[in-house]
């Protein structure tokens, strides 16, 4: 559809009350009353010198107007180049070949095919092959892992599905900072959890992230146990003990369903104006209580080369669940004596990243602690869990104890394991769930600020993806590709600041980064320049909000600018000169008119055969690099700048310096800084 | 502060809009650092000279029971023994799941306005602050409450307003999200409890648009972070300063005046690029922030390099808050000193203290493992500060105070606690009226409901705050200077629904 520039006062209000008629609903109507409380000027301020020439459709919803134009293929290396940009950790040559070739879609649908790319079983490998020779400390390794994620970012054909991987582990956030510090074999191993899962379906996802023992351990799941509820003088009396209510709430709050009822377009469920809580301190308390009893299963020796780990649970099968001691024991780390040291290596028995078990002793089954009433069932409420969307978990039919007979003992695990499913059930059925994952996923891969029908067009999709299935996260991601808000010009307000690493890996994709003679790429504390590390946000909340709005004009805009809670004066100059020593790794600046190249021992470094291979001309140069860097998006302006630059200034030196050069000044300026 | 004022400051920056009536004020801010008397025009309400607020964030929420605790007497009925009580018993080899310290372990106070004996986390001692080759001695919180400089506020905690555990189960207004980290830290940051939590301005920030609207000679605001952003430092006008604890980082390879690898040139053309006017509002955010960075920054970096900047106190080695505590120190400094600041608010961040686990570590000391571990460094960090502010004269001039999300259930869930409410936090400086608590200390029973005590707790020991963050900001706000009621109200909207505006720890 297409609009005229109009006052966009009026606009919004069109558009809104367009909303509200698709709905319907007291809510929309709700919606549209407050709008229309807005200070237009303020909107107009916004707006009006600003109106995209051709205005999105997005305040109508549907997929009307130019939809088949935006959608199937793109018209030129630009459009491709803008497109990876959102799909991948950047363009390369070949890629934007391809997608040329065959279109959006099907570009989309060959790499949903592909496997993934997975970086534990490699990892481990490498690790368990170092310590085998060199053993060091468990510190040491987690440089191992950097590497490789980097090198999968770098590299692996698998691009989407990498890329959406670090979006959710955005969402669904784990760090090693912390507990999981000496573990970068099972926090690999959750990242290919997030990577086996990131097209398949979201309630499996949520599923395998809540059995993960690296989440058990972050978010203290991990041998939570249950109140010991005992017959004091005939009375039911809870013990000291509680359940830890760490991942109750924060599977809520972050991974799922979000802190308020919302509307399928993520617009807030109001009555009389309120907003309405999506659950109670209660019911945090009460869901707490089924995420007990969780612990490292336990599993036979494992064999990495001559090294061979044990888990002593002292018991095999079934019987481990009903162990008394069992959930205390802890997977063996490869630990080895070095003169008079003892090195803790990072090599561990797999049980530390394989899914938990549930030890039915230590689950709250809704029923008494101890052998004197019999294990009864507790007198109501506290026999039943209420947890979110008015479910109810009631009471375990038998009693789970260390000494539960063999005929009870698979009930009880069933029972433990059954309950964990019913909570993620419940929560990947919750209408919350659609708007609030696809408006992150949007965030993550095209813009911060997607409109309130973009959202809705998205979580459509999460609610069925056209055969009947919900949570279908392949289909969600190919819906948020090829929107027609994300495809078509942007307008003004779209886009994101880019992510620190995205901007590193852009570059490297682009110029083809080349790791060191050893394989490596050298960046190990990406988080020093950048605030940024993958898996290793600062806590749960991530290294940013989706809700973050930049004190100043964007927050009087009511614009969300996730990125930009790590963007600040400090930031702004570390990420500017970890920027030039990846571009200029390897080449010196000593002379003025040649830049000599050495392969450098400690980083990867952007190939001098690439960069020798760029055109000559200064105007050719810079628009081959606005191609690859800018989707050929670079305004006049800044051309002219760059171009002056070199042809007046940088005349006298030669062209790698002029185009290294110049890759830093676009990295760094403020056109590139946002991701369009 | 007089309505007068008031009218005096809008009038100025009605005139400041007229200036730059066709950009945003915002971006053009640093130029207002040409109009020196702009300043004078602000209002300090509690006279001249410096002052300045430094806000030592608490992050994840620190179990703060087990910061300040009774300890009166290791005997049934006591104060210490309900602690002991709720907290599931003193901790040890045969009670890994209890969360108390043993009565000998926690370091006695005698708060000169309390009836009876209370004490600080062991880790709260005097120590010596090592760093590299380098030593020093400082006080520890125990000694400095006990000189009268520090003092604690009670049971604080967001608050609508003051609300009963019957009201409360009645479902009277309560702050939105309780027990959530972000929405509780941010209410904390705001200094009231809005359902709104997409409120614009922190508390921090409201009062440096009262006390210190306009930036210094080289453009620094009055408000600076050392933990990045914040929105305690956001306010009208008032765009936070973020600077590293290592100080200013300067951009490599584009120094003006470097002729080398046309460093010069690029620095000419990056500026150029950072001037441009720029329709994404991303963009221009962008340019705006390194813009400033680059302008400010390079002046910073010279005074902190000089004699200005420079401080002789050792400050812990391998302590991320003492790291921050200390570029605080220089800056208080240079702000002072050589840029003659009058009001400065300052933000540091420290911690993980999401217990939830490991609050105590088996076979390792209370003081320094677990809890101990962050307690350690949060005692060392303030007692390094307190040293610092002696050595450049601004003891009675800078009043530190920690806030965090909440305090943390009196029950544990294995070797932990989980999210609570009302907590106790600190007040530090030569101007607090110290050796004192002020509010109310909890009874600490689990599931309390008097309310002839006003003692209130639910089943696993979360207190219902009996003081307002609104009470405690505004406390600290009017020392800074906003002794406008009007203002205040401004600030603080919902104070007027607490009976007490002004808690006294700042005397009066």
């Amino acid at each position: 559809m297409k609009l005229k520039p109009m006052s966009l006062t009026t606009l919004a209000i069109t558009g809104l009350a367009a909303i509200a008629l698709l709905y319907g609903s007291a809510n929309a109507q709700q919606r549209v009353a407050d709008a229309s409380t807005g200070d237009p000027e303020l909107l107009g301020l916004q707006f009006n010198q600003n109106l995209p020439t051709e205005p999105n459709d997005i305040l109508f919803g549907g997929l009307a107007g130019d939809f088949e134009n935006h959608s199937t293929a793109p018209a030129n290396d630009a459009e491709a180049a803008r497109f990876l940009t959102q799909a991948t950790f950047g363009p390369t040559q070949v890629e934007l070949g391809e997608l040329k070739s065959i279109g959006y879609a099907a570009w989309v649908d060959r790499q949903l095919n592909i496997d993934p790319t997975l970086q534990r079983p490699v990892l481990e490998s490498q690790i368990a092959a170092d310590v085998a020779v060199n053993p060091r400390p468990a510190g040491f390794y987690l440089s191992f892992r950097q590497e490789r994620w980097f090198a999968t970012a770098a590299t692996a054909p698998d691009q989407l599905r990498q890329r959406v991987a670090f979006a959710l582990s955005q969402v669904l956030v784990l760090s090693e900072v912390g507990t999981l510090n000496n573990a970068p074999i099972a926090v690999s191993e959750y990242n290919d959890i997030l990577l086996r899962n990131a097209f398949g379906s979201y309630r499996t996802l949520l599923k395998d992230v809540t059995y993960s023992p690296m989440m058990g351990q972050f978010l203290t799941t991990l041998r939570n146990q249950k109140t010991d509820w005992t017959l004091v003088g005939g009375v039911p009396t809870p013990g000291l003990l509680a359940p830890d209510e760490n991942y109750s709430r924060e599977i809520m709050q972050l991974f799922s369903v979000g802190l308020i009822q919302r509307n399928r377009d993520f617009s807030p469920v109001l009555i009389a104006g309120v907003a309405q809580p999506t659950y109670n301190q209660d019911i945090i308390t009460q869901t707490a209580k089924a995420f007990t009893g969780l612990g490292f299963s336990c599993n036979a020796p494992a064999t990495f080369g001559t090294i061979t780990l044990n888990h002593n649970c002292g018991c095999t099968g079934i019987a481990c669940n009903f162990s008394n001691t069992a959930i205390f024991t802890n997977p063996q780390r490869y630990n080895v004596v070095v003169g008079a040291n003892t090195v803790l290596t990072a090599l561990y028995h797999p049980d530390n990243y394989r899914p938990m078990t549930c030890y039915p002793r230590y689950s709250d089954t809704g029923r008494f602690q101890t052998a004197a009433n019999n294990y009864a069932v507790l007198p109501a409420p506290n026999d039943t869990k209420l947890i979110i969307s008015g479910v109810t978990i009631n009471p375990s039919p038998v009693a789970c104890y260390s000494g539960t007979p063999a005929a009870d003992q698979l009930a009880c695990v069933n029972y433990c394991t059954e309950q964990v499913d019913t909570v993620v059930n419940t929560l990947s059925l919750h209408p919350n769930v659609a708007p609030f994952l696809s408006r992150q996923l949007i965030q993550r891969l095209t813009t911060s600020n997607p409109s309130a029908a973009y959202i809705d067009r998205v979580a459509a999709v999460f609610e069925n993806d056209g055969t009947n299935t919900r949570g279908n996260l392949g289909a969600v991601v190919k819906a948020i590709l090829l929107d027609t808000e994300a495809r078509a010009a942007p307008g003004i307000n779209f886009g994101k600041l880019r992510e620190p690493l995205l901007r590193l890996t852009a570059i490297w994709r682009a110029f083809g980064i080349t790791p060191n003679a050893s394989g490596a790429y050298g960046l190990v504390a990406p988080e020093r320049a950048f605030v940024q590390r993958p898996l290793g946000a600062p806590s749960v909340f991530n290294f940013y909000e989706p809700d973050f709005q930049q004190a100043g004009e964007i927050q009087a805009a009511n614009l969300f600018s996730p990125e930009f809670q790590i963007f600040d004066e400090s930031t702004s100059i570390s990420a500017s000169d970890e920027l030039w020593r990846r571009i200029f790794a390897g080449y010196s600046t000593a002379a003025t008119a040649t830049t000599p190249f050495t392969a450098p021992a400690a980083t990867g470094y952007l190939a001098p055969n690439i960069i020798d291979g760029l055109p000559d001309a200064n105007d050719k140069l810079l628009d081959e690099l606005d191609t690859r860097m800018m989707f050929g998006q670079m305004s006049a302006s800044m051309k002219a700048k760059l171009l002056a630059l070199m042809d007046t200034t940088m005349v006298t030196t030669d062209k790698r310096r002029r185009a290294l050069s110049m890759i830093h000044l676009i990295a760094i300026s403020p056109e590139f800084a946002v991701q369009r | 502060m007089s309505h007068k004022h008031l009218n005096d400051r809008r009038e100025f920056l009605r005139k400041l809009g007229c200036t730059f009536a066709a950009g945003s004020a915002a971006a053009l801010l640093p130029q207002l650092a040409f109009m020196p008397k702009a300043r004078a025009l602000s209002n300090n309400g509690n006279g001249g000279g410096y002052r300045a607020l430094v806000c030592v964030y608490l992050n994840g929420a620190n179990d703060s029971f087990n910061w300040l605790m009774p300890r009166d007497a290791d005997v049934p009925g006591s104060h210490y023994d309900r602690y002991k009580i709720a907290r599931g018993g003193v901790y040890g080899a045969t009670n890994t799941a209890g969360l108390a310290h043993a009565f000998n372990d926690i370091l006695p106070i005698s708060p000169s306005n309390q009836a009876s004996a209370f004490g600080l986390h062991p880790a709260c001692t005097d120590f010596t602050a090592v760093n590299g080759a380098l030593n020093q001695p400082h006080s520890g919180l125990q000694s400095l409450f006990n000189q009268q400089k520090a003092a604690f506020v009670c049971n604080a905690g967001t608050l609508i307003a003051p609300i009963t555990k019957t009201q409360y189960n009645a479902g009277a207004a309560k702050p939105a999200q309780l027990f959530s980290h972000n929405d509780q830290a941010l209410q904390w940051q705001i200094g009231q409890s809005t359902t709104d939590s997409q409120s614009r301005f922190g508390w921090g920030g409201r009062v440096a648009s009262v006390v210190t609207p306009t930036p210094l000679a080289n453009g620094l605001s009055g408000a600076i972070s050392a933990a990045g952003s914040t929105r305690f430092l956001l306010g009208n006008q008032i765009t936070p300063y973020q600077i590293a604890s290592n100080g200013v980082n300067l951009i490599d390879n584009y120094t003006a005046g470097v002729n080398g690898n046309f460093n010069s040139q690029r620095r000419a053309l990056l500026n150029d690029l950072l001037d441009d006017a720029y329709a994404q509002p991303f963009s221009k955010e962008y340019a705006a922030i390194m813009r400033r960075s680059l302008s400010i920054g390079e002046d910073l970096s010279g005074l902190l390099a000089g004699a200005a900047g420079t401080i002789s106190t050792v400050f812990p080695a391998g302590n991320s808050l003492a790291d921050q505590l200390r570029i605080v120190a220089r800056m208080i400094k240079i702000g002072k000193s050589s840029l003659s600041a009058e009001r400065q608010v300052f933000f540091v961040n420290y911690g993980s203290f999401d217990l939830h686990d490991g609050m105590f570590v088996t076979g390792q000391p209370e003081a320094t493992a677990g809890h101990g571990a962050l307690m350690t460094e949060l005692n060392q960090a303030l007692g390094a500060f307190w040293t610092a502010m002696n050595e450049i004269g601004t003891q009675d001039e800078v009043t530190s105070f920690t806030m965090s999300d909440f305090a943390r259930t009196l029950s544990g869930n294995g070797n932990g606690s989980d999210h609570a409410w009302g907590g106790n936090m600190m007040v530090l400086g030569g101007a607090v009226q110290g050796n004192k608590l002020y509010g109310s200390y909890p009874k600490l029973i689990i599931n309390s409901d008097s309310d002839a005590d006003k003692d209130w707790s639910f089943s696993r020991g979360q207190y219902i705050p009996t003081t307002a963050v609104d009470q405690v900001a505004a406390t600290l706000a009017k020392w800074m200077g906003v002794t406008d009621t009007l203002a205040m109200d401004t600030i603080f909207p919902n104070l007027n629904t607490f009976a007490v505006r002004d808690l006294g720890f700042m005397g009066v």
